[in-house]
């Protein structure tokens, strides 16, 4: 059976052209695992932490440092969907407050030239049902269509209020 | 599955994308902590509520004066509430079926 290589710390960290303080960093995190005997497997050092340093730093030639980059990519782009994701259910869940209150105004306001609109609409039909002539008809139709937007208030204020504190 | 190119710029780029969508998110919820935006829901809320509010008062306003424009004119009180009933319910109905004004864009999230 061959025997694993190892090296010490500060062999591997020359090895890779990096300070010892990076290599006990990445035995820190896990990717390198340090086993009692206080040297560093270098296969398996190798395959867990050296293919992908600095992949996202250089454009890679080899396989393996090609297959790292692509897989930071892959990361980068789940992280961009999620990211947009979010953002897009933000924007579908609110609205401006001032373009609601403009919208909710100019609904009232056509609401009450819709109400106004209702004796020059309604005057003939109402003259004929009540048997009287269609000039008291639309008298008497604008008088009711009076009345009711008195009671009703100032709509559009209200709008514009109830937008504001919504 | 897409073909990734594998060179920094790619990833640079992908990093600066990101960058600008948590941008825009940040300045979203800064403008929903500044009450500049309004949840759909709540603005739906308050806009059905006051139309069904104008609608009842609508619907039982013959009810209430029907009887004085009847004195005034001279008219059975209870045919004048039956024709103003059914001018309401028409014109409401009309209304209804009419499009909204339009104030263009809804949604000013943008």
């Amino acid at each position: 059976m061959s025997e694993a290589k190892t090296a010490s710390v500060a062999q591997y960290a020359k090895m890779h052209r990096v300070s010892e303080q990076t290599i006990r960093n990445a035995v820190a995190q896990g990717l390198i695992i340090m086993p009692t005997s206080g040297r560093i497997d270098i296969d398996q050092a190798d395959a867990s932490w050296a293919i992908q340093r600095r992949s996202r730093m250089t454009t890679q030639q080899t396989d393996q440092g090609r297959r790292s980059a692509e897989a930071k990519i892959v990361v980068g782009i789940a992280k961009l969907r999620l990211a947009k994701d979010k953002l897009e259910g933000v924007r579908e869940r609110y609205i401006n407050r001032a373009e609601f209150a403009a919208q909710a105004n100019a609904e009232v306001q056509q609401f009450i030239v819709w109400l106004r609109e209702i004796p020059d609409r309604c005057a003939a039909e109402f003259a004929a049902v009540l048997e009287i002539s269609p000039t008291v008809a639309h008298q008497l139709l604008a008088r009711f269509i009076d009345l009711c937007i008195v009671e009703l208030g100032d709509l559009a204020e209200e709008a514009v209020r109830t937008a504001e504190t919504a | 599955m897409m073909a990734i190119d594998p060179s920094p710029e790619t990833l640079m780029k992908i990093n600066t994308e990101l960058n600008v969508v948590r941008a825009q998110h940040n300045d979203l919820t800064l403008k929903i902590r500044h009450r500049e935006l309004v949840e759909i829901h709540k603005a739906e809320a308050v806009t059905f509520a006051r139309a069904r509010r104008v609608r009842d008062q609508l619907l039982s306003a013959p009810a209430r004066h029907a009887a004085i424009l009847a004195a005034e004119l001279g008219l059975p009180a209870v045919t004048l509430v039956h024709a103003l009933d059914h001018v309401i319910h028409a014109s409401l109905r009309e209304i209804s079926r009419r499009p909204r004004p339009t104030q263009e864009s809804f949604s000013g999230t943008d």
